[in-house]
């Protein structure tokens, strides 16, 4: 498979990517040296604003329903190791930038609730996290991939020790740590040999030798099939840990918990590294092992989908049952992408950036509750209907739109996702169909342990939404119905990468072997 | 034109919702009669667009289409907001729109000092909107859309009164009641995008042959699971009788008249699909005949008028079930249609005949037959309706016999017996029990009571319903949906009947069959015995068996309780094990070690007197911003102390940590004062804690080392005082700064900062090392060697 490349400077005139993954660090430098906390809220604030218009100029210059690599950009190159400064957008991954974007402008407006201490502090780890996370959606190469991958570690872990609520947050940050090293670590050697496989392929073809972790590169050369299934196995790790997939999740819920009230949470909850992963490294580059594999993949999936869901059912604290909501979730979108089809896939990315918008929502509203009765659980919480209607309203729309109500973001997504499903192994859409029906069960049931019944002496003075969350909640909500009602925009961002991408799994990487060349 | 005023008529209702429900969140902002009028109006709009389509129809039956909005589309699959205008669609519509207007209306009245007043306006606009949507689309995945925007109305009405903990409950269990039934229809929704790429009514209906029976068993299979859940029959039908929570005007149009023939529409309109399923048609018909039997058998020992009501519904709605079973589609819209005016007006008028009669909702307490003669006819008229309606329907075929249809007129007949018993029974109940039966014990002094009919709008409203009985009567004296009569030839572009028992297995056939024959019989026996069995009789007055029979039947035959029992009993029993495996199981399996229990004395570990002495150096020295982080991380530190070691490598390093421990609380304390300490006194002077080791353990190998160590730099010093004094002094502080600086690396960086294994690692080395460090021989040989090579260095 051989994609074609479109660079930056021809389609918008200045490396952009290079300025959506620095901008937000520049800012991190200057709010160091703002001391006064309000002011540096302001200057994140700004910075993260900037940063989604520039990345929703970049999705809308993005040419829809070609599968070519965009806004290209290719700087210094490791020539002995084969690693190089190497950006790009396709279909898979330009969505994921403003969404992350979106969330950082939240999250930092939120700040001064989330982190009333330090909010100076809070903004510059948020906007770290944001560009690394930007970093690891933009990046060809497979090692700066890599990097940008753990290297969201570092503000995440801030995030969650400085930040978090719960007395055992130290604890979880390690714990966060741990699996995502352990992960990444297994993740690096299967990167490694797929730069090892490059090289030997290189030999064998007489064409001279060097290694390569350029994605264009490693998508041009085969990969024995053992060793397919080996990398498979490998990067899995990493990215099942990351997902997270059952039963690699137990970090999460404590995370999630313990962890600060929005701040990484929305973005655990909301940004799907962990799966995009998947659709982005594994399957185009392996897509024997996937194939052969898709089964498994699908199972955990369909397990998480049960799993989760009936877990979440009996939570009575928000935070936690999101977690587990959160682990259904992602089993739905690993339903969808081992689909391995063209609807597959396409839910399975949609549903993605549904999360980013639902999931991270719900997260956004356990903070809201949070900062009025500390942990939201149902025992402290209780007939807000009538005190609050337009926080029930917000839990409602979010809930539904989880559930998948037609005419909510989560429907479409469900819906391809089920497709796709359907076509590739139909007793997994049964799964799928149970999780439908638990998902509405534990959500509502949440609802109608926190929101009716008789009210709570504890919250007679509980405030309404606040100017902040009001906006917050209106720009959800306006993306929730938005996506519901008028999808095509986003699909047709995907289509062309996604219809290059069920080829390929089609064909497989043995279709052609003298494009090792022409890679040269 | 056309397509402008089929687009308002749902459009009309959603502006009205949306008006509504901004003012619902924002505080009520406008006034209620704004808030009424806003809602009927809306409702009247779309009524009358209904009748402009109706006429326009009539004069051109062709079905028609309209498309609205691009929906949804990926690749072929291609889903638009479309509708079919025909002339199903359209009875279905006049049906909804006028039904909802007039319980709009009814309910300015009925809710006029209710808590929640806009919320509940917006959610009757949104319910004509979603029911508009349903009835009128042209493609499975819009029908879905409305039924689950229905589904959610129905949640929010049941719910309504949520400060009332059976309401809120009532709501969630219906909703995911329906879930299940939705699981179905997405199911059937996927099942013919794989088949034919498409859900389009008209294109999915004219190939609908090129399907093998298999595909069309299943797709019609899992419809039905939708129908059942949506139309409350057996066995998904327990969430109905909760229902009737929420305020009785939404009651009547959801569960009375409109909301539960969703699943009769749903099946009518795929009938293409069931012709060609007929074992799927059996099994229609069996779940028909069965809910009816259920629900006939409920309704009559009810005691709460809207339950007995509900019950009725139920069973009325199992018989359009077993008539679609039995291809009489037309049978069943026609049935549907009149049951639905009927069910209606006597929703409506019940609850106003409790309110007149100021007595609870339960028909034996109420009381008083006086000067409500009135209200008593207009319910004897609805319930004679009732009576008539299908049991004509049912003897209409008689005239025509044909081949074959032999079976289907018997089947009529049958249907006429059992919907003419037990309804009549039942209406009959209705009013014997509200004003004959037990009106001697009333309150006959209560001026509500003597007020009688004072009121004007209720009276208002009962003649509009009225209105309506005498429209419910007219369709029942009309003939039915049979071939041949108005109805059937206004239904023929779309549904014909073809009724006879389908050609399914004869398995399925004989369960009917039994069914049927059951039904007939308690459609005779029961009205006559089954009364008479109440509880508060003596005993022994009444047979066990019947007395067992009827308290079956008074609790629904134990449905609700069953599904507790074996459903959700087990779900949330089998949820908490899994929450238990995922935080014990998964959690030791994968989770990460825990640090290694220590025994909790304050002061006592390594750790805790590392952090206390790290704390006061750091006052000392660093300023409190320091000092806090190192608090905090205590407090941590102390939680973890408190947790049992939950992992598999904890409980390990548990066991290896019983020697260390007490090598730490022995030796160590010692030995934390060992290097740090010294340091700290180079620095500072002499720390008190030194000292007292120092003089503590004199004679020990180590106190003899001392002396001997600080007499040679006693003497040293005295010596070299004037030559070395500032080289060591500078020597040390660097020394010290560098601790200093490693301590902080690694301690504050690398135990806050990022890499915890790493930490552990560090301090697992460090206790090894302050272990050597503890025994006086190994410091004393330290500082020697670094006196010896002081010496070495200066001379």
């Amino acid at each position: 498979m051989i994609l074609n490349e479109i660079f930056a400077s021809q389609q918008i005139g200045f490396p952009i990517l290079s300025v959506l993954l620095f901008l937000p660090l520049i800012f991190v430098v200057v709010l160091n040296f703002i001391r006064d906390d309000h002011l540096a809220y302001q200057v994140g604030l700004a910075g993260a604003l900037i940063e989604l218009l520039l990345a929703g100029v970049m999705a809308f210059v993005f040419i829809p329903e070609i599968p070519d690599m965009q806004f290209m950009e290719r700087g210094f190159r490791i020539p002995y190791l084969g690693v190089g400064y190497h950006l790009g957008v396709d279909g898979v991954s330009v969505l994921f930038v403003p969404v992350t974007a979106l969330l950082t402008v939240m999250v930092i407006l939120y700040a001064e609730y989330a982190a009333k201490s330090d909010a100076r502090h809070y903004a510059m780890a948020t906007l770290g996290l944001e560009a690394t996370m930007i970093g690891a959606f933009v990046s060809l190469d497979m090692v700066l991939f890599w990097l940008f991958f753990v290297l969201e570690l570092v503000p995440s872990y801030f995030l969650i020790t400085r930040w978090g609520t719960g007395a055992q947050r130290q604890r979880a940050a390690r714990e966060y740590v741990v699996f995502m090293i352990t992960g990444s670590a297994l993740m690096l050697v299967g990167i490694a040999l797929l730069g090892v496989n490059y090289h030997n392929v290189l030999l064998a073809s007489g064409q001279g030798s060097g290694y390569s972790f350029d994605f264009l590169h490693l998508l041009a050369v085969p990969v024995p099939e053992k060793l397919q299934t080996l990398i498979f196995f490998l990067i899995f790790f990493g990215l099942a840990v990351k997902a997270p997939i059952f039963p690699f999740h137990t970090w999460m819920p404590k995370v999630l918990e313990e962890g600060p009230i929005v701040g990484m949470s929305v973005f655990l909850v909301g940004i799907k590294l962990g799966t995009y992963g998947f659709i982005r490294l594994v399957i185009p580059l392996l897509p024997e092992a996937a194939k052969k594999w898709f089964w498994l993949m699908a199972l955990l999936g369909g397990i998480g989908v049960v799993y989760g869901a009936l877990i979440a059912l009996i939570q009575t604290n928000l935070r936690r049952m999101v977690a587990f909501s959160s682990l259904s979730h992602m089993g739905v979108v690993m339903l969808g992408i081992f689909s391995l089809n063209f609807y597959g896939f396409q839910g399975g990315l949609l549903q993605m950036i549904n999360l980013g918008i639902t999931g991270a929502g719900l997260f956004f509203f356990a903070g809201f509750l949070h900062t009025r009765v500390g942990p939201p659980d149902t025992s402290s919480l209780g007939g807000l209907v009538h005190n609050v209607p337009l926080l029930t309203a917000t839990f409602l729309i979010l809930a539904l739109a989880g559930v998948g109500l037609p005419g909510t973001n989560g429907f479409n997504g469900e819906h391809l996702i089920m497709l796709g499903t359907y076509e590739q192994h139909w007793y997994m859409a049964i799964a799928a169909s149970v999780g439908t029906f638990l998902t509405a069960a534990y959500f509502l049931w949440y609802f109608q342990r926190a929101f009716m019944g008789s009210i709570n002496p504890l919250i007679h003075k509980m405030a309404d939404l606040r100017p902040r969350e009001m906006f917050i909640v209106a720009v959800l909500g306006g993306m929730i119905f938005w996506i519901g009602l008028d999808t095509g925009p986003i699909l047709r961002r995907m289509n062309g990468s996604l219809k290059a991408l069920t080829i390929r799994v089609e064909q497989g990487s043995y279709v052609e072997p003298q494009t090792a060349a022409a890679v040269k | 034109m056309f397509d402008l005023i089929v687009v308002l008529i749902p459009g009309l209702p959603l502006l009205a919702a949306l008006a509504n429900g901004v003012n619902a969140l924002l505080g009520e902002r406008y006034s209620r009669t704004v808030i009424t009028r806003l809602a009927w109006g809306a409702a009247l709009g779309s009524f009358l667009g209904t009748l402009y389509v109706l006429v326009r129809l009539l004069i051109d039956p062709t079905p028609r289409e309209v498309t609205v909005y691009r929906w949804l589309f990926s690749g072929e699959l291609n889903v638009n907001i479309a509708f079919l205008i025909d002339s199903l669609s359209v009875v279905m519509m006049l049906l909804t729109t006028s039904i909802t207007f007039v319980m709009t209306f009814f309910s300015v009245n009925y809710m006029h000092n209710e808590r929640g007043f806009s919320r509940f306006f917006t959610v009757m606009s949104l319910f004509l909107f979603a029911m508009l949507l349903l009835v009128m689309a042209n493609n499975y995945v819009v029908v879905f859309l409305g039924w689950e925007l229905v589904g959610m109305c129905s949640y929010l009405l049941i719910a309504f009164y949520c400060e009332r903990p059976n309401a809120a409950q009532a709501g969630t269990r219906a909703f995911v009641m329906n879930r299940i039934g939705d699981a179905g229809f997405l199911m059937a929704i996927f099942l013919l995008f794989a088949n034919f790429g498409t859900a389009n009514f008209t294109e999915v209906f004219s190939r609908a042959g090129e399907i093998g029976p298999g595909t069309v068993a299943a797709i019609t299979l899992c419809l039905l699971l939708a129908a059942v859940a949506k139309s409350g029959q057996l066995p998904l039908g327990t969430w109905l009788p909760r229902a009737m929570e929420g305020p009785t005007p939404s009651s009547a149009l959801f569960y009375g008249s409109v909301m539960v023939t969703a699943g009769v529409y749903l099946i009518v309109r795929s009938h293409v699909f069931y012709d060609r399923a007929p074992n799927v048609l059996l099994l229609v018909a069996i779940v028909g005949a069965a809910t009816a039997l259920f629900a006939g058998m409920v309704s009559l020992v009810q005691t709460d008028i809207k339950n007995m009501l509900v019950a009725t519904t139920n069973a009325q709605l199992g018989l359009m079930f077993l008539a679609c079973g039995l291809g009489a589609y037309p049978v069943a819209v026609f049935h549907l249609t009149a049951h639905a005016y009927l069910k209606c007006y006597q929703f409506v008028t019940a609850p106003s005949i409790l309110h007149l009669l100021h007595g609870g909702p339960d028909v034996t307490k109420t009381s008083s037959r006086e000067k409500v003669s009135v209200i008593s006819w207009l319910l004897l008229a609805g319930a004679l309706a009732l009576v008539i309606s299908p049991f004509l329907a049912g003897l209409l075929p008689a005239s025509k016999f044909a081949g074959g249809v032999i079976q289907g007129f018997l089947v009529l007949i049958a249907l006429g017996v059992i919907a003419a018993f037990s309804a009549a029974f039942n209406s009959a109940r209705l009013v014997g029990v509200a004003f004959a039966e037990v009106g001697h014990n009333g309150h006959a002094s209560d001026p509500h009571q003597r007020s009688g009919l004072r009121f004007g709008k209720p009276m208002l409203i009962m003649a509009v319903i009225a209105v309506l009985a005498l429209i419910g009567i007219a369709f029942g004296m009309l003939p039915g949906g049979i071939n041949g009569t108005w109805f059937q030839q206004l239904l023929s572009p779309v549904v014909s009947a073809n009724i006879g028992v389908p050609a399914g297995s004869p398995l399925l056939a004989i369960v009917l069959l039994i069914l049927m024959i059951l039904l007939v019989a308690t459609g005779w026996l029961t009205p006559l015995y089954f009364d008479r069995f109440r509880l508060e009789e003596p005993a022994g007055s009444v047979s066990p068996l019947m007395r067992r029979v009827y308290n079956l039947t008074l609790n629904r035959f134990w449905l609700d309780e069953l599904y507790d029992v074996a459903i959700v009993s087990p779900m949330s029993k089998l949820a908490l094990l899994l929450d238990r495996f995922d935080r014990e199981v998964l959690d030791r399996t994968t989770g990460v070690p825990v640090p290694a229990p220590r025994i909790r004395v304050a002061g006592q570990t390594w750790q805790e007197q590392f952090m206390a002495m790290q704390s006061a150096q750091a006052a000392a020295s660093a300023g409190t911003k320091r000092d806090a982080a190192i608090r905090w991380e205590e407090s941590d530190e102390r939680a973890a102390l408190d947790e049992v070691p939950s992992t598999l490598l904890g409980r390990l390093a548990a066991r290896g940590s019983v020697t260390s421990n007490w090598i730490e609380t022995t030796v160590l304390r010692r030995a934390a004062g060992g290097l740090a300490g010294g340091t700290v006194g180079m620095i500072s002077g002499v720390s008190d804690r030194f000292e007292k080791q120092v003089i503590g353990s004199t004679e020990s190998l180590f106190g003899k080392l001392m002396d001997l160590a600080a007499g040679v730099s006693g003497w040293f010093e005295k010596q070299v005082i004037g030559r070395v004094e500032n080289l060591f002094g500078s020597l040390t502080e660097l020394a010290a700064a560098v601790s200093a600086g490693v301590e902080n690396l690694v301690f504050q960086k690398g135990v806050q900062g990022g890499i915890p294994i790493a930490g552990q690692l560090l301090g697992r080395v460090l206790t090894r090392t302050e272990e050597l460090l503890g025994h006086p021989l190994v410091i004393g040989l330290i500082f020697l060697f670094s006196i010896i090579a002081l010496l070495v260095g200066a001379l």
